[in-house]
């Protein structure tokens, strides 16, 4: 197979991308790859694929896949991930899915356990107890004690109530 | 008016603290946001200055920041920027943020950043290790900020931030210790690289990016999210109180080694500190540092660790220009700072 930039050289490396179910592939030779500012062996480079996208189709080309955007900024999880940072607090929510699993890997926890604003501090103090409930819940259904469990899964439903 | 701070040495360089000896200041910083406006990278200008007048605003209904004085980013001069990154007052960062704003109160020891990375950032310095009583300080100065402020906040993910390594607390409590012993026996490249593992990290003297002078080392806590702040600050002093115990092992073996070739390490770099006619401020902050190891483990008289302290910071370039009240070139700068050492260290 030819590279799709170079048409001369062999490609030896493919890529495949999807973005709401919009499959998106590219063959390149090594060259064009490394010109295109992706380093195979570079750990600094997070989301290659997108910049070699941005680099073969030029500016404005990314775009024209749809992504889901924040309601309140109109930034793209793309873009937040180009730049590292969220758009607005409003982001959070937007794009909790894709957020979870690098606070799990970077944080080592998804759930805030220190102060609130005033105004929050009993919420965040329910919130708190909602999450050791459901830890215990857990516990309680592994060793099979359901009885056990519905108590706590009712006291978790009330507890929300509050929340 | 910025230059009537040149004159006044801040008081976290003071040396008061406890473990003054190794740990020459701690840092809480907190990081928040507004609700309701887009985190500083995307906003537009409107939105930038909207939110600074809105902070200034709060700011200014708490007796605390009565005495307070607030400078534009914009209409502060290169010099004058680089001074406040010096004085760690500002980042690096907010050097080139035309809408940032720097809030400086009681005498330095609480500033508060407008527009960095996250609407603000303010922070207190204090001397020695006292980490807790400074995050005493700064959360009630944030509690009562957000009495006046809406921010940005949820139960889930806590205080939310523009970048995820900052959210859930906000927090980042940093110590700067001075560990010439441990460099010298190079025990440091064994205990740094362990840090990561406790999450933790170690920075240089000016934070992300910068080298580590004159012994200088910045730890702090990497981790904000799942953990109280108060436990946060409390692994991070138990850490840095075992590097301090290390440090004072390898001063007491320095010590009790002794002979001719240490000493004379001492000697020569007192010597070239008060009688060399030029040092640039890489050659001063080394030079400082041995010195005061030398006063540390007894080879040199004592020199308060106040003064060496106030050296680091006075030394550097943009101090140097701001106290001689004029621009130098980097060989004046070389000059005027042998001189300058030489005034500070003479009627000790």
């Amino acid at each position: 197979m030819v590279c799709d930039k170079c048409g001369a050289n062999e490609a030896n490396i493919h890529f495949k991308q999807v973005i709401n179910n919009q499959v998106t592939t590219m063959h390149l030779c090594e060259n064009c790859a490394e010109e295109l500012g992706f380093n195979l062996f570079s750990s600094q480079s997070a989301f290659p694929f997108f910049n070699i996208l941005s680099g073969m189709l030029g500016p404005g080309a990314i775009p024209q896949i749809k992504e889901d955007k924040c309601p309140a900024c109109g930034i793209s999880f793309s873009e937040v991930q180009s730049k590292g940072k969220l758009g607005c607090s409003e982001c959070w929510q937007t794009f909790k899915k894709q957020l979870l699993p690098f606070l799990k890997e970077m944080q080592g926890s998804t759930f805030h356990t220190g102060k609130s604003p005033k105004g929050f501090a009993n919420k965040a103090k329910v919130s708190r107890e909602i999450t050791n409930l459901r830890e215990e819940l857990n516990k309680a259904i592994i060793k099979e004690e359901y009885e056990e469990a519905a108590k706590i899964r009712d006291r978790i439903k009330e507890m929300e109530k509050e929340c | 008016m910025l230059e009537k701070y040149i004159k006044e040495t801040p008081d976290w360089l003071s040396a008061t603290g406890p473990d003054a000896d190794i740990v020459i200041s701690g840092r809480i910083r907190l990081a928040r946001n507004i609700k309701g406006f887009p985190f500083s990278h995307w906003a537009s200008t409107k939105d930038l200055n909207a939110a600074a007048d809105k902070i200034k605003d709060s700011v200014n209904k708490i007796d605390y920041f009565s005495g307070s004085e607030s400078f534009k980013i914009k209409e502060l001069d290169g010099l004058k920027k680089q001074f406040l990154v010096e004085r760690h007052l500002i980042s690096r960062e907010l050097v080139s943020i035309k809408q940032g704003l720097i809030i400086i109160a009681d005498k330095e020891i609480l500033s508060l950043m407008v527009n960095e990375e996250d609407h603000i950032r303010f922070q207190a310095l204090s001397s020695g290790l006292s980490l807790l009583d400074a995050w005493q300080m700064v959360s009630g100065i944030d509690s009562l900020l957000s009495g006046h402020l809406d921010y940005a906040y949820c139960l889930e993910f806590g205080y939310l931030t523009a970048c995820p390594t900052n959210v859930g607390t906000g927090l980042r409590a940093s110590c700067m210790l001075h560990l010439p012993a441990l460099s010298m026996n190079r025990r440091i490249e064994k205990i740094l690289p362990t840090l990561s593992r406790v999450g933790l990290v170690s920075r240089g003297f000016y934070g992300e990016g910068s080298e580590a002078f004159g012994d200088l080392f910045q730890i702090s806590n990497q981790i904000t999210l799942g953990r109280r702040e108060e436990e946060l600050i409390e692994s991070l002093e138990k850490v840095v109180k075992q590097i301090i115990e290390y440090e004072r092992e390898s001063r007491e073996e320095i010590a009790a080694k002794g002979g001719p070739r240490i000493e004379d390490r001492f000697k020569r770099a007192y010597a070239l500190l008060t009688n060399a006619s030029l040092i640039s401020s890489k050659e001063a902050m080394e030079l400082i540092s041995v010195v005061r190891l030398g006063v540390a483990t007894g080879f040199l008289d004592k020199i308060p660790y106040s003064a060496l302290n106030k050296l680091f910071i006075i030394t550097q370039p943009a101090h140097l220009q701001m106290l001689m009240a004029k621009e130098l070139s980097a060989s004046e700068r070389d000059e005027e700072r042998a001189k300058l050492i030489q005034k500070e260290l003479q009627f000790i």
